[in-house]
Order: C-alpha cells, then structure tokens, then sequence
C-alpha cells in the first residue's frame, strides 16, 4: 500500500479484511478517491482481481467492490469497455500479487474504449430515468440522469481523443470540448443542487437524447427499437396473463 | 407524523415493484429490475420513517440506518438494511456498464417477491395508522 491509499480508512478495513488470501487476488483502488476528487458522498471503488471468481469478501461500509476475474477483465478491456481502460490507466494497485503487472503488460490494456458503447449504455439509463420521470420519483430520476449524463460525457470525451478521469473532474473535461450546458447539467445531478423540480429533470432528459442522437443516431435508434421491442413482448404476455 | 407523504412513497414503491416484476420475466432485464428494487425498498424505508416521525435524509447510508432502526425499534419484522446495501452495489455494477457476474446470476423472481412482501407488510403498518387518524378526525 502507498502512503495516498494507507490514508483511505476503507481501503485499510478491507485490506484487514482481506488477510490470509491476499496471494490470490490483487486490489485497485478506483473511481475518485484513486484521483483524490472524491467528495463527502462518494464511495471507495476498489478494483479486485483474480485467476477464479472471489466470493464472501468482507466488504466495509462505503466500500464499492468491483469483482472479476482476470480472464473477464482482459476480455472486457478488448471489448473496449472504458471502465476497464479507466482502470489501467488510473487505477491506483494497493496490493498486487502479480496479475495487475502481467495486465498492464498486455496488449489489451493498450486499446482505446469504444465511445459507442457509451451511446448504448446512456441510452439504456435514460430509458430507465424516462420511467422513473414518468411514475414520478424525481430522486431516482435524478441519479439515473447523473449515470446517463456520465456516460454521455465518457462518450463524447472518447470520441474527441480525450480519455475521461473521474466523474467530478469530467465537467472541466466536456467544458473544454465545447459541452458547457452538459457540464452544468452533470455537476448539478452530482451535487444534489436544488433544481427546479420536474422541470430540470424534463431538461435533462431530453438534453440527453439529443445528445445521444449527436453522438451516435444510428446507435441510439438500434438500442431504442431493442428497449421498444422487449417492452412489446412483455406487455403482450402482461396482457395474456390476465 | 406524514402520512400522505408515507402514502405517496409506498405508491411509488408498488409502481417501481410491478416494474420490476415485468423486468424478471424473460427476456430478463437485471439491470432495470434490480434498480427498481432498490428504489422501491427506499421508498417503503421513508415511507415508514414518515408514519414514525423518524428524520431521513437523501443518502443511501442513511435510508439503510433508518431500515435497521425500524426493525430494532420493532416497527416492521425484518431488517433489510443489509439488503440495501448489497442492492445498491448490485445496482452500481450495472450503472458503469455492462452487468457483473453477480448480477447476472440474481434470483430476479424471489428478489421481487420478496419486496413485494416487504410491502405489503409496510402497508398494512400505513392502514392501521391511516385509520387511526380517520378515527381521531372524526
């Protein structure tokens, strides 16, 4: 452990936590704290790796464990998933037992995230925010808005050549590629800002789509019909089991 | 004491719950199921807190707090603070991407009917009180 994470609480816990098994894994600090831009709401990330899948870690309050195996995360990282590549790139190893070295070494940890993927995953979360917009829970709304605008932002920095760092810093990021209103948006979600109710949550929504379109239309309409059609398929078994 | 502000939670809760019952049919869909679930715990969790005059906050950590607290107190049977918690990780894993490994391999049926039990027992704590008032008002 390097002084930065021996000064995280969490991670300390978890590492006790961890004693005994610590040769078959190996932990990556994660996410904004990996940054040092987390705020009094965010969570720990940690990243825990290894060769089979880990069951029954002791996980601490505040602690957000992400779990794979190496195999999976190698394949993720050719899929071009950017969470993976952020990882790579930014994760900061707390224990390492040799299979985070053997993947920074592979070819895959090279490879630049896909930006479509995001337009898939914004675009499945907005559909979520939609519903949750419509049976009206604007606190749940909201948070799925911040992880569709998050991805949205994730999108258009890797379209643009710009690899995305944490969530708090990627207002600056989309600011500099010309997104202000984005930017606003994003941090106003992030930080809990009184908004003007329904009406900001409506703004966003469809902020995002047009955003989603501009990034990708074909995409954003392929995963539309796929959402679209699933609900068809199951409003029409709702309706035969009555 | 809110208790049209408790009935406004749990309606939420039950439209969030017949959501996530049609996520769990196949072709399943994890992901909006599980966050459903989540929400839905949380709106019962404040919905409670307001038929017990108990301070909640917009935080997750908190709402789990005040689900152990209503069950220590004795106000409903079970504790799902620690089910609060293991969704909301659940939930995380999906919202960076693609679906984890745990979420795949989620009993999506016994998760919704288990809430689905969850409040109706949270209904009937609301009824009673509801009742209660109707009597002292009349």
């Amino acid at each position: 452990m390097d002084r930065a994470t021996e000064l995280i609480p969490e991670v300390k816990a978890f590492m006790r936590g961890i004693e005994g098994i610590g040769n078959d894994l190996c932990v990556v600090l994660v996410g904004s704290a990996a940054r040092e831009t987390q705020t009094e709401n965010s969570d720990v990330d940690l990243l825990v790796i290894s060769k089979e899948p880990t069951t029954d870690l002791d996980v601490p309050r505040r602690v957000h464990l992400v779990r794979a195996t190496y195999d999976d995360f190698l394949k993720q990282l050719e899929r071009g998933e950017d969470f993976e590549a952020w990882c790579v790139r930014l994760g900061v190893p707390v224990h390492d037992n040799g299979l985070w070295s053997e993947i920074l070494a592979r070819p895959e940890s090279k490879v630049w995230p896909s930006w479509r993927k995001k337009v898939v995953h914004g675009a499945t979360r907005l559909f979520l925010a939609s519903e949750l917009i419509e049976i009206g829970d604007p606190e749940a709304s909201a948070e799925e808005l911040l992880y569709t605008t998050g991805h949205i932002a994730r999108g258009l920095l890797l379209k643009n050549n710009v690899f995305p760092l944490s969530r708090p810093e990627l207002e600056d990021q989309v600011r500099a590629i010309g997104y202000p209103h984005l930017a606003a948006m994003h941090q106003q979600l992030r930080t809990n800002a009184d908004n003007d109710g329904g009406d900001f949550l409506r703004r966003c929504q469809l902020y995002s789509k047009r955003l989603l379109v501009h990034l990708s239309a074909e995409d954003y309409r392929n995963c539309s019909k796929e959402i679209e059609k699933k609900k068809r398929t199951k409003l029409h078994k709702k309706a035969n089991s009555k | 004491m809110d208790l049209e502000q408790a009935r406004n939670h749990l309606d939420l809760a039950r439209k969030q719950c017949d959501k996530a019952a049609t996520d769990s049919w196949e072709p399943q869909e994890p992901a909006s199921c599980v966050t459903n679930v989540f929400y839905a715990y949380e709106n019962v969790i404040v919905a409670l807190a307001e038929c017990f005059t108990i301070k909640w906050k917009k935080n997750h950590y908190d709402k789990a707090d005040v689900a152990a607290q209503l069950a220590k107190e004795g106000r409903i049977t079970t504790d799902v603070s620690q089910e609060l918690l293991r969704l909301n990780t659940l939930r995380k894993d999906v919202s960076y991407g693609e679906p984890g490994h745990d979420l795949i391999n989620e009993d999506l049926e016994g998760l919704v009917s288990e809430l689905e039990s969850f409040i109706d027992e949270s209904d009937e704590i609301l009824s009673k009180l509801e009742d209660q008032e109707t009597d002292e008002d009349g």
